[in-house]
């Protein structure tokens, strides 16, 4: 890895990924702890939980600018096209290759990233790795790989034990995996320096590596929402939603949602049988939304009739806009959605979504936009509306949701269900 | 065979006590196994018996019984 050097190519490109992530794909990023972080030239192995694949990467890239990150990243990245590896590996993302997926030949080849990566941590790099390996499915910790600890401790090795390298544990929220305008967060704790644990290396590297991860780890799990108990999921899930502040922002809603599965736990541990009697409710009434066309926004609110038609009006009115922005709205989700959804894995929807938007259709939109109305009504209207496509992608998006709620507000109060589901709800909210 | 040699020179490798080795228990959690440190087992396993475990085989190994065994077969 050689010396970093932040040219304007990067500088640049990071911007415009900054842009689309922040400024059109989400609506909210949260960087909490950023003074956390070491000074540039400091050698850092950050380590965070896995779960929205590149976008988890992409919160850490956009968290500082005085230095220029490196990542490893699951080698068969590298494979969706020559011109993408490329991209990626100029970007700083090294491959690592895994057992399950690239086969017992290919684990060879992590030698070169790992020599690398600890040649960069040397020099003073920062580097993100991802010690769950894979990335979950869900709010939910797994077991951590050593390879994070052996690069950190290899590197100091390398370095005959003179450098002192610090691993920083983070953690990344969201507030829903997949779908536009939705909030992350990314929240950095405090460095662990592994100098004290370099003599224990010495003689127990393997101890001294459990050691270190123990201490990682504790940080990464106090830092998320970490659900453990998987066979109530999506029970525990679905509850944190319905108590959730709407208006509160992500990091408010991520404690009240760590200090809601806390209390779960205690009363799992304390009284079982309530804990299940809370969970079958819990159940019930997911069931029953689901089963009337509805979600628990409806028997939280409580629409009326007023309300709901001039929501209904006012979608009528935008209804010209919105037929406006179908372009480039529909083939910006719909085309990488098919290849997301080929994948078989919903947690790469964001993330490709967000590429292929990103890199390649919505500058192709623009580029046909500006030629076909500069065609029609001028170059002026043609730039105009060219500059106008992701915010139309925003616009439609809202338009969606509007017409959804209105669409089940309809329900709710043409439903006979309500009453029921309010019942139900007023039991679980306690908890 | 020699189980005990094997057991030993496992422990020594990832710095466990011998006496976590037990038949029954899984491989996979007592060593903390991941694909790097499979390739250290496979290593051990091979320095002592003679074995060369196939990273892929090791999937279907829950237990060290299971461990033994395959090692029986290969020699």
């Amino acid at each position: 890895m050689e010396k970093d050097r932040i040219g304007w190519g990067y500088k640049l490109t990071k911007a415009y990924f900054r842009f689309a992530a922040y400024g059109i794909y989400y609506r909210a990023y949260h960087c909490l702890g950023r003074d956390n972080i070491p000074q540039p030239g400091t050698p850092v192995l950050v380590a965070m939980n896995h779960q929205n694949a590149f976008c988890d990467a992409l919160g850490v890239l956009m968290s500082k600018d005085d230095r220029k990150w490196h990542f490893i990243a699951r080698a068969d990245a590298f494979d969706i096209h020559p011109l993408f590896g490329k991209f990626i590996t100029w970007a700083g993302v090294l491959p690592a290759y895994r057992l399950q997926y690239q086969g017992e030949e290919a684990l060879a080849n992590n030698d070169e990233t790992f020599r690398l990566s600890e040649e960069g941590l040397l020099k003073g790099n920062s580097i993100l790795i991802f010690p769950e390996a894979g990335h979950q499915d869900k709010h939910w910790l797994g077991t951590f790989s050593y390879g994070y600890t052996r690069m950190a401790f290899q590197a100091a090795e390398k370095g005959n034990f003179e450098k002192e390298i610090f691993i920083l544990p983070a953690a990344n929220h969201y507030s829903e995996y997949t779908g536009m305008r939705q909030s992350m967060l990314i929240r950095f704790g405090t460095p662990v320096s592994i100098k004290p644990y370099y003599e224990l290396y010495k003689t127990k590297p393997r101890t001294a590596q459990r050691e270190v991860n123990k201490l990682v780890r504790s940080q990464i799990e106090s830092m998320m929402l970490d659900i453990r108990d998987l066979d109530h999921y999506a029970d525990i899930d679905f509850l944190r939603g319905c108590l959730h502040n709407a208006d509160a922002p992500l990091p408010e809603q991520l404690e009240a949602d760590k200090a809601l599965v806390k209390r779960l736990q205690a009363l799992q541990e304390t009284d079982p049988s309530a804990y299940q009697e809370a969970m079958d409710n819990v159940k019930t009434y997911r069931l029953g939304l689901a089963a009337a066309g509805l979600e628990d926004r409806q028997i939280k609110e409580n629409p009326n009739w007023f309300l709901t038609l001039l929501q209904a009006l006012v979608l009528l009115a935008l209804s010209p806009l919105a037929l406006l922005a179908l372009w480039p709205s529909v083939p910006a989700w719909y085309i990488p959605k098919h290849f997301s959804d080929k994948t078989g894995d919903i947690m790469l929807q964001s993330s490709i979504v967000l590429a292929a938007n990103t890199l390649l259709l919505m500058p192709l939109f623009c580029v046909i936009t500006f030629v076909v109305t500069t065609l029609l009504a001028g170059w002026e209207i043609g730039l105009f509306h060219a500059i106008l496509m992701p915010f139309l992608c925003i616009f439609e998006h809202h338009y969606l949701n509007l017409f959804r709620t209105v669409r089940q507000a309809f329900r709710f109060l043409t439903g006979n269900s309500k009453d029921s589901l309010a019942a139900l709800r007023s039991k679980i909210v306690s908890l | 065979m020699n189980i005990e040699q094997l057991n030993a020179a496992i422990a020594e490798e990832f710095e466990i006590d011998v006496n976590d080795i037990t038949p029954d228990a899984s491989v996979k959690d007592t060593l903390e196994l991941d694909s790097l440190s499979l390739l250290d087992l496979i290593s051990v396993v091979h320095d002592v018996t003679g074995c060369t475990v196939k990273g892929t085989d090791v999937s279907h190994i829950a237990t060290f019984a299971q461990l033994y065994e395959y090692i029986e077969q290969c020699s």
